[in-house]
């Protein structure tokens, strides 16, 4: 009874789950959103990468001595894009390679750099990111990153759709497909960057992939999909939050779980529609 | 053939001055409110060198990984003094092959529970727990070095006669506090707090390194308004948002305690802790009047 009472009202006194629920709202269809570009631009694991990455951008921010390390990181995340994205064409070995490669120097520099004083297990909140730590004034961040990325998408998407098609046929359609890459990729790096202390490197990426997967079990046209992906992203998570409330559990552990589930749901609908 | 003799002769020297060097006892201890008591305790003691092993911002050691070059001077020591109480979980698999003694300062203190199902480690924040712990660290060194028996206890009495000035002078200062409730950042103020008749009604982080629940944080956000808790208290070693957002739900102010965990390892600062407890009780009555 109280289990109930907590997850339909319980939280609602509290005003740190309110404004956690307002960054929920904000943060999960952005998410949602950029997934569906990272799935179908095969950038999945380069957000992933970028995630493991950030650790080094959080070290450098520790040890420049900001308070925020904010800017530092979004610094070091366009850096990393861009050098990604410049090695990703030149490289011998294939694409998912080089991102391996540069994932894993990423986080063995920030762990190196963070334990440099022997106290890795203060940052470790990192890994798993505090959505309770969200100020009310971060929210107005989190608005203009949803707007910026619905910009990209009205203004990009068809160009990236037909990009991962195809190569050569947006090459010859005049589509600048890597700049557009390049763009998408920095795009993902800022907003990897400014929600990384919410989220956290461990979670980042089924925050990102789980939606979109969803949606595409159940999609049936482009358009579908992208608000399927940015819906489901939002019930899951609001639905992951109160729980996380009502169990007592850490709250971006249990929206990644909710989402899981709502990605087996999805499969299972899609299974039954096939027969 | 001379050439090779004068370098063997030069080698020779070499050793030797290794070996004088190493005749002092080289002690370490594992963080800086046992080095505080260390400096204390081996002040002016001919032979002896101190040194902390913990750099100086690394805070409590919960959790703690030992760097390659820590464990080398773990390695290097003849006593290591340590605080004990399963603080610093990291010694405990070391020891078997440590060749130094290990001296837990807080041997035979009475220990109040910690989370789940551990003790509570913070001994040294209650003045008492400090003078015990001086105590402690006196009779290892003692122990490990009788030709300066003498002089360990002779500094140690000095020591405790100011630990004791400061106790008499805390009692007095908090008397009219006393009962009034106080959240924490994490439990290291329990020891204090139960000396002077404080009650800790929450603290706000549960597990090390973990920022806490949801459900953790309306517990504590509950407790505080029910039981009329009038300030919050930080640490300056941690960062964590979790006390902002309890201080932004419940309205009360925030001031930082320093559970003298931190600090540059001085070996002419010997009234550190001393300097750091005045500073806290100052906080305190600020606080709580």
């Amino acid at each position: 009874m109280t289990f109930l009472s907590d997850l339909l009202w319980g939280w609602t006194e509290y005003g740190f789950m309110r404004t956690a629920l307002c960054a929920v709202l904000l943060i999960a269809p952005l998410y949602g959103l950029l997934g569906t570009m990272a799935v179908d631009g095969r950038m999945a694991f380069f957000s992933d990468s970028l995630g493991h990455s950030a650790i080094t951008g959080i070290a450098l921010g520790v040890m420049l001595g900001l308070q925020t390390p904010a800017w530092a990181m979004v610094l070091y995340g366009l850096c990393y894009a861009l050098l990604l994205c410049y090695v990703k064409g030149r490289g011998a070995a294939s694409t998912d390679t080089t991102i391996g490669v540069f994932s894993s120097t990423g986080l063995a520099l920030g762990v190196v750099l963070l334990s440099r004083n022997g106290g890795f297990a203060k940052y470790s909140g990192y890994l798993i990111g505090d959505l309770l730590a969200i100020e009310p004034g971060d929210i107005a961040t989190a608005a203009v990153l949803l707007a910026v990325s619905l910009a990209f998408w009205l203004l990009f998407y068809n160009k990236m759709l037909l990009n991962s098609i195809s190569g050569p046929v947006a090459s010859s359609r005049g589509v600048r497909t890597h700049l557009m890459e390049t763009a998408f990729a920095c795009l993902l790096a800022v907003v990897v960057m400014l929600s990384i202390r919410w989220v956290g490197t461990l979670m980042l990426n089924a925050m990102l992939v789980l939606p979109a997967a969803a949606a595409r079990n159940l999609a049936r046209n482009v358009r579908h999909y992208h608000l399927l992906s940015m819906l489901l992203a939002l019930v899951c998570s609001v639905l992951g939050l109160l729980l996380s409330f009502a169990w007592g559990t850490a709250s971006g552990a249990t929206i990644v779980l909710m989402l899981a589930a709502g990605y087996a749901v999805t499969l299972l609908v899609r299974s039954r529609s096939a027969q | 053939m001379r050439k090779k003799l004068v370098c063997l002769l030069l080698l020779f020297c070499l050793l030797l001055g290794g070996c004088a060097a190493a005749e002092g006892l080289t002690v370490t201890a594992t963080f800086y409110p046992v080095y505080l008591a260390a400096i204390n305790v081996c002040r002016d003691v001919e032979g002896v060198s101190v040194a902390c092993l913990a750099p100086p911002t690394a805070g409590c050691l919960h959790d703690y990984q030992i760097t390659s070059a820590e464990r080398r001077t773990l390695a290097d020591s003849n006593v290591i003094l340590a605080n004990g109480a399963g603080l610093e979980s990291f010694l405990e698999k070391l020891l078997p092959q440590l060749k130094g003694t290990v001296v837990e300062a807080a041997e035979g203190i009475e220990l109040l529970p910690g989370h789940e199902d551990e003790w509570n480690p913070h001994v040294w924040v209650s003045v008492s727990g400090a003078i015990r712990e001086a105590e402690n660290i006196a009779a290892g060194m003692a122990a490990a070095d009788p030709a300066h028996a003498g002089q360990y206890a002779a500094n140690c009495a000095a020591y405790t006669e100011k630990l004791r000035a400061l106790k008499e002078e805390t009692a007095a200062a908090l008397a009219p506090c006393a009962g009034k409730s106080i959240v924490t950042f994490h439990e290291a103020f329990d020891y204090y707090a139960a000396e002077f008749g404080l009650n800790v009604a929450a603290v706000v982080q549960h597990d090390e390194g973990s920022a806490p629940s949801a459900r953790e944080i309306a517990d504590t956000v509950k407790t505080i308004r029910e039981e009329g808790v009038c300030a919050l208290f930080a640490e300056p070693q941690y960062t964590d948002e979790s006390i902002d957002l309890i201080a932004r739900e419940t309205g009360l102010p925030v001031y930082l305690l320093d559970p003298v965990v931190s600090g540059e390892a001085d070996p002419d600062d010997f009234d550190a802790y001393l300097r750091i407890m005045r500073q806290n009780l100052e906080t305190l009555l600020e606080a709580l009047q």
